[in-house]
């Protein structure tokens, strides 16, 4: 199918990543999902139009992940999808006063909830700040 | 009968005093041979004061033993006279026991000891006690202020340590949670999708359908627990509720008019105590609700065996701070339990009916506003739970 909507999954858990597939599986939406901050980073590159990132990964965490996706692009819409972001405020902020980009999306999220991120942001980008 | 005169008060008076000395000394009865003589010269000065005009003689002690009991007698020989005067003084009634009478009238008095101890009766109990205000009180005073002093600085010590071992058990458990919340809530959102996924590929009609829903809403059970969690060891994503005015009654209200069903189908009458003018606080309202409904929903659950069924909300303005009561009138609480009701998982619901966090939470909660929370009850009238809030809690605001 030719410009198909490509969703990016950066997860380092077999069962987030297995979610997501699950619940975008009929949509109009391509999926890809990688297990790491660092295969992401590179994925991003083949073009995305949105990412679902998680935040605590072993090797490049999320907010890492983050700030080598926004060098390339820094507009892309990118969820930061996390169980539990308090050890990660102080990295979040530095993020976010850098200027980079980003929402935030509290597990655990249901395949209708996904289903319509997807669908709200690829039809009407949003705002990101 | 002779006439009470201001003499005869005054005698009495001597008398009395003579007695304590009797009673010192009993108390103080090691060797019984010099007691008894003191105690003899003790008599007669009894004696004396009491008839002057008269010179007694033949002072005699003696200790027995009777039914168990035993007592020193104090025997005087006396004229006709003196005898006469003793049989009927009012003042002597109670301690003379015995008069026998031989050629020459003698005069017994019958103190009753037992193991060393002389057993006074009332009159001398509260004279002796009279005694010992008036001549030990400022010190006996002092000595209670100095122990009362001691005592409440042992039971503020007390306290602080509990508290101490409060927040030490907090903290090791807002750790715990931590790591549980973000172990849980991966799985938990991969079952969440996986089960969300078997229910939208099952037709309605399919048996597996309904069982799926109902893990649907199991997991998002779950979660609701874990939400609770991380509300009580104040880890969840801080700043994402700002503190804003507000009522408590209008809290109150509320919370009644979303549970108004609940409340309806239980049967329970609600009172309200509202301030015509009420001040506002500083508070994070939906957390604050959340408080107010666990005092609501444990309400409920307690009063579902009673008879009588009201809930009383209370809002009072105390100056400084601002008070909600929140009493029931189920079946109260025994101390036992008392102890428990803020630890976390601690429940006396049945299982699947409460995680035992409400309470936990809500202290939890009450904490982030600077406020208090007690609770008193009552068994077999019910319980109440108090929260006290600062008026002016500039800290709380952010």
């Amino acid at each position: 199918m030719k410009n198909m909507q490509k969703i990016l999954v950066i997860d380092d858990e077999e069962a987030i990543r297995r979610s997501f597939e699950l619940a975008l599986e009929d949509s109009d939406f391509s999926i890809t999902t990688v297990s790491s901050g660092e295969e992401g980073a590179k994925e991003v590159e083949n073009g995305y139009n949105l990412v679902f990132l998680d935040l605590k990964m072993p090797g490049m965490n999320g907010v890492q992940t983050l700030k080598k996706i926004r060098e390339s692009f820094p507009d892309l819409p990118v969820y930061i999808v996390t169980a539990f972001h308090k050890e990660f405020l102080t990295e979040l902020d530095e993020a976010r006063q850098l200027g980079l980009k980003f929402q935030l999306l509290r597990k655990p999220i249901g395949s209708v909830e996904i289903q319509a991120l997807a669908q709200c942001v690829l039809d009407k980008p949003v705002n990101f700040n | 009968m002779i006439e009470l005169s201001s003499l005869h008060i005054k005698r009495y008076d001597s008398v009395i005093e003579a007695r304590n000395k009797v009673y010192t000394l009993v108390l103080d009865l090691e060797a019984r041979s010099s007691v008894a003589t003191r105690l003899s010269s003790l008599v007669s000065e009894i004696l004396r004061s009491i008839l002057k005009q008269q010179k007694t003689t033949n002072v005699k002690l003696a200790f027995t033993k009777s039914a168990g009991n035993y007592y020193c007698c104090i025997l005087i020989s006396c004229a006709e006279e003196t005898y006469s005067k003793f049989k009927d003084n009012l003042f002597f009634k109670d301690v003379i026991l015995n008069f026998q009478k031989h050629d020459e009238p003698v005069l017994e008095i019958k103190l009753k000891i037992m193991n060393k101890q002389f057993i006074p009766n009332d009159d001398f109990l509260t004279s002796e006690r009279e005694r010992l205000i008036q001549q030990s009180g400022t010190e006996m005073l002092q000595e209670i202020k100095r122990k009362n002093k001691e005592l409440s600085k042992a039971i503020n010590d007390l306290k602080s340590s509990s508290n101490m071992i409060q927040t030490e058990k907090m903290r090791a458990l807002g750790g715990l949670t931590a790591g549980v919340a973000h172990e849980l809530n991966n799985p938990m959102m991969g079952i969440l999708n996986f089960i969300q996924y078997a229910i939208k590929h099952t037709d309605e009609d399919d048996r597996k359908y309904n069982p799926l829903l109902d893990a649907e809403r199991e997991i998002r059970r779950c979660q609701s627990i874990i939400d609770n969690l991380l509300t009580f060891s104040r880890l969840k994503a801080e700043g994402e509720e700002n503190f804003s005015e507000d009522k408590l009654s209008s809290l109150c209200e509320r919370i009644l008019q979303l549970y108004s069903y609940k409340i309806r189908s239980a049967n329970i009458n609600v009172i309200k105590n509202f301030p015509t003018q009420e001040p506002t606080v500083h508070l994070k309202t939906n957390k604050f609700q959340q408080v107010i409904l666990n005092f609501v929903t444990n309400a409920i659950d307690a009063m579902r065996e009673s008879k009588k069924r009201d809930l009383t909300f209370s809002v009072v303005d105390c100056e400084n701070k601002i008070e909600l009561h929140v009493a029931d009138s189920g079946p109260g609480i025994d101390e036992e339990t008392m102890d428990k009701i803020f630890d976390p998982f601690f429940t006396t619901k049945e299982t699947g009916q409460g995680t035992g966090l409400g309470l936990a939470v809500s202290q939890s909660i009450i904490e982030e506003h600077n406020g208090t929370l007690k609770c008193q009850s009552t068994l077999g009238q019910g319980t109440c739970f108090t929260v006290g809030l600062p008026l002016l809690n500039d800290s709380c605001k952010k």
